[in-house]
């Protein structure tokens, strides 16, 4: 039973990850790529962790598998948000469909100069 | 007080990583585990009202089980965007209003949305969230945000203030 679930949790993982990947190599530009790959690769990462939890039950393994995930939560995010907001700052456009109406810029851009003034 | 709940804590955390009972293992973690206190002891978020109200905790893991609920979903329709063929998405940005105040909270929310359906948190000031949609559905801030956040402004709101 609780080897099936380690496979289970295992293949789900996996499955993720490898969508996050194809992913990253698909999307158009860096922001659909990040929102790929953070999405799936965090739900992906969690289940493999959860995974390591059911095999070694709750021993020193299982217990920082379960501490990793509670900091992969709060840190893929905001890792992924810096990652966002650095292209943003540094000037990379926002891809659009050839022929859509303009739904972008919500805001004036700031530039790396203006930040340091 | 403040140094009090870092040091359990940080305390706590050491001890379910390490999982052993060794007595070196103690002084380690009674070492580091200071040190940090000493440190960043006083930065703590701590609120004397709030810290020991039931309620605020029920509510928080309400939130949490909404926000797997979400997550989950979000992974699948993502899945279904970059497996079909010439990916349906029509990326945009929209901005959406902030009301939580509580430094905490505002993390807490920013990272639902980056794991949410379609959305990403691409930069927050003051009283606005500006959000990067991978499937604009509209512009409009109002539409926007009860399509992007749902109830889980409130829910933190309710949590932490």
């Amino acid at each position: 039973m609780i080897d099936l679930l380690f496979y289970v949790l295992m293949s789900i993982g996996l499955c993720f990850v490898f969508l996050g990947c194809v992913g990253l190599l698909r999307m158009p530009d860096v922001y659909c790529r990040l929102q790929a790959s953070t999405k799936c690769v965090t739900l992906g990462t969690g289940s493999i962790l959860l995974a390591a939890l059911a095999k070694t039950g709750f021993s020193a393994i299982g217990m920082k598998a379960l501490i990793s995930l509670v900091f992969l939560f709060l840190n893929s995010p905001t890792s992924a948000h810096a990652l966002a907001k650095a292209a943003d700052i540094s000037g990379i456009k926002f891809w659009e469909k050839p022929g859509d109406e303009k739904i972008y810029p919500a805001k004036p851009r700031p530039t790396v100069d203006s930040d340091i003034e | 007080m403040n140094q009090l709940l870092v040091f359990i804590l940080l305390f706590g955390i050491w001890k379910l990583m390490t999982w052993s009972n060794d007595l070196g293992s103690y002084i380690a973690g009674i070492l580091s585990a200071l040190f940090i206190t000493l440190l960043y002891g006083k930065e703590f978020p701590y609120h004397p009202k709030h810290t020991f109200q039931i309620r605020r905790y029920i509510i928080f893991i309400k939130f949490l089980f909404v926000f797997l609920y979400q997550m989950i979903k979000a992974n699948f329709v993502m899945a279904y965007r970059i497996l079909s063929p010439g990916p349906p998405i029509k990326p945009g940005v929209v901005k959406i209003s902030l009301r939580l105040k509580s430094p905490l909270g505002r993390l807490i929310l920013a990272n639902a949305i980056t794991l949410a359906p379609g959305t990403f948190t691409l930069d927050i000031t003051e009283d606005t969230l500006l959000i990067h949609w991978i499937y604009v559905g509209t512009t409009d801030p109002v539409e926007a945000e009860e399509m992007i956040c749902g109830n889980l402004q409130s829910i933190l709101k309710e949590v932490f203030e």
